[in-house]
């Protein structure tokens, strides 16, 4: 009798696919992050904080307009003053601080890229999980503002459908751009306390500073590093805000957020790749 | 020539100044093997490397085949069990093991049933409504486990399984591997005790400082240490006493006394010298309480293997 050596073969299982897994881990994540009581608070109070202020001014606008359709450029409101911005700092720091740092504290990173899933996948899931949480006070207040003025005649549909969609575009670039920057300073810990903090006092550290070297050297060119000023220029561009003084380019500014938000993106992929723990 | 399921040839990776892998080369399996080493030996780097967390600096390790690394389908057929917590214990182990049979990509249906079947084979499935940071240390190994094997791979990587595991668990759990491996699963167990892995397997990989040192029967591997002086130590009433009457034993190079109840000697024949210490102690009527080997730890081997 002939012994045949064992040959192995990669079997094609059934199984669903990799957007699928995807889903996995974005709804545990956001189950996890979502459900927490900070969370739950800060993401009730910004849209609430966003959501009021903004229908009001859309109704008196509509109100001093003598009934005709309120102007598309009323609807950049949130993006005038910080209100939205310190929510969307405190939401950053709280849902992103442990979104990466919490997988590296428990190790549990590991158990994640043991399954059939790149490190890419399971960058992509964590960072829409965090986008999702700023989601809810960058783009929902905006655009269920937008649907309820339409639904009362505050505004015409062609005002509607360009707040609607400057609502949903901004906001993407917002909680992509955000996300971006909470999942970089998570990966550099494995401790969500300190990243949550690090996110919260750079974004705010960031925006102070820009803003006192613009004011001292009288350069707006400096507020480009803050991206809450490159998204509030792009916003006011996109909702015709009219422009008064010294103000920075929003196709510069355009750029500077799509490119922090790919280089930091990059820099997380590459962090997390080259990991070198010695965990024996 | 059997194929191995995995093959490492010069297998290295560096972390920063420290060699994690240093040109390591061995094969594992088909069955169970152990991995052999002591702490700080590489063993869970090896593991990262074969479950494709760690990219290689250099050399080439395959699974069933495949590159270790960038083969996501490959990892389908894997389970791993860490040696760390890694778990989120603020879940219960239905919930643990489901998620991650979900990201497997099972479809919700057959991750429940699968979630079940691990469970029970673990015999954690009457815990299922506790969440997981109220277990003991042994209960969540054993929810690690079920985690490895919910999906039923080919090969299971088991870093340390046995760490912290009561007396009775261990036995439990070395029986669910070895019906593992009889149901055709190939099982790369790892562990520091060396007659923790002796009671799964005699087909062993040594590992120190990144290297394989030796691979193959761990019996032939003892019986060639066999032929180097070994150390003993003996716990007497009498310790001077019985160094006297050791002191003219043909076989005994060296003695001395460790503790005050103890010496420590040093033979070229442990065989014959086994066989030779109940009969003087009989005979001169010298009170043994307990004779151990220092050459059975494992950095003992190690420290011989690695001359």
């Amino acid at each position: 009798m002939a012994l045949s050596s064992p040959r192995y073969a990669l079997e094609d299982e059934t199984r669903l696919g990799r957007r699928d897994r995807l889903w996995a881990i974005f709804a545990i994540n956001f189950r996890l992050r979502g459900s927490r009581t900070l969370v739950t608070i800060f993401a009730v109070i910004g849209f609430i904080a966003t959501f009021i202020p903004l229908m009001v001014t859309v109704f008196t606008s509509q109100l001093l307009g003598g009934g005709s359709s309120a102007a598309l450029s009323v609807f950049a409101l949130p993006y005038n003053g910080f209100l939205l911005f310190i929510f969307i700092m405190l939401l950053s720091a709280l849902a992103g601080g442990g979104i990466i740092a919490d997988d590296l504290g428990s190790k549990s990173i590991s158990l994640y890229l043991s399954r059939p899933i790149t490190l890419g996948d399971y960058l992509a899931a964590k960072g829409a999980v965090v986008a999702a949480i700023l989601g809810l006070i960058a783009i929902v207040p905006g655009v269920v503002t937008v649907l309820v003025a339409f639904v009362l005649g505050y505004v015409n549909v062609t005002v509607a459908a360009e707040a609607f969609a400057v609502y949903l575009g901004v906001g993407i670039l917002l909680t992509v751009a955000f996300s971006s920057i909470a999942l970089f300073l998570s990966s550099l810990t494995d401790r969500s306390a300190w990243a949550a903090a690090g996110i919260f006092a750079l974004l705010l550290m960031d925006d102070i500073i820009a803003g006192i070297i613009s004011g001292v050297s009288g350069n707006v060119s400096w507020l480009y590093m803050s991206p809450w000023e490159d998204l509030g220029c792009v916003a006011h561009y996109l909702f015709s805000v009219p422009v008064t003084g010294p103000a920075l380019n929003a196709a510069v500014a355009l750029a500077v957020v799509v490119g922090l938000t790919i280089g930091l993106a990059a820099a997380t992929y590459v962090r997390l790749s080259s990991m070198e723990l010695v965990t024996e | 020539m059997i194929d191995p399921v995995v093959h490492a040839i010069n297998a290295s990776k560096r972390y920063g100044e420290v060699l994690g892998l240093n040109g390591f080369t061995a094969s594992f399996g088909p069955g169970i093997t152990g991995l052999v080493g002591p702490n700080g030996a590489g063993k869970s780097t090896l593991f990262r490397v074969v479950t494709g967390q760690l990219k290689l600096d250099a050399g080439q390790i395959t699974i069933l085949g495949k590159d270790a690394w960038n083969t996501q389908s490959k990892n389908r057929l894997i389970g791993f069990c860490p040696d760390h917590p890694g778990m989120y214990d603020w879940m219960n182990p239905v919930q643990f093991v489901g998620t991650l049979l979900l990201i497997d990509g099972f479809a919700p249906e057959d991750a429940a049933l699968r979630t079940r079947r691990s469970l029970e084979t673990v015999e954690m499935w009457e815990f299922r409504d506790r969440v997981i940071r109220t277990f003991s240390k042994g209960m969540r190994q054993r929810v690690k486990v079920a985690q490895a094997i919910a999906h039923e791979p080919k090969v299971l990587f088991l870093d340390e399984p046995l760490n912290g595991m009561d007396p009775v668990g261990r036995v439990s759990l070395l029986e669910l591997f070895r019906k593992l491996a009889s149901a055709g699963t190939h099982l790369i167990v790892s562990s520091h005790v060396l007659h923790e892995v002796e009671r799964l397997t005699s087909q062993i990989v040594m590992i120190s400082n990144g290297r394989a040192l030796a691979e193959g029967d761990l019996h032939k591997i003892r019986d060639l240490l066999d032929q180097y002086p070994h150390t003993i130590e003996i716990e007497t009433s009498t310790p001077r006493a019985l160094a006297k009457i050791l002191a003219d034993h043909p076989d005994v190079t060296s003695i001395k006394f460790s503790a005050p109840d103890r010496i420590t000697v040093q033979t070229s024949v442990p065989d014959t010298f086994y066989q030779d210490l109940p009969e003087v102690a009989l005979k001169e009527g010298i009170n043994i309480m307990g004779v151990r080997s220092l050459d059975d730890s494992l950095e003992a081997v190690f420290r011989f293997l690695s001359r």
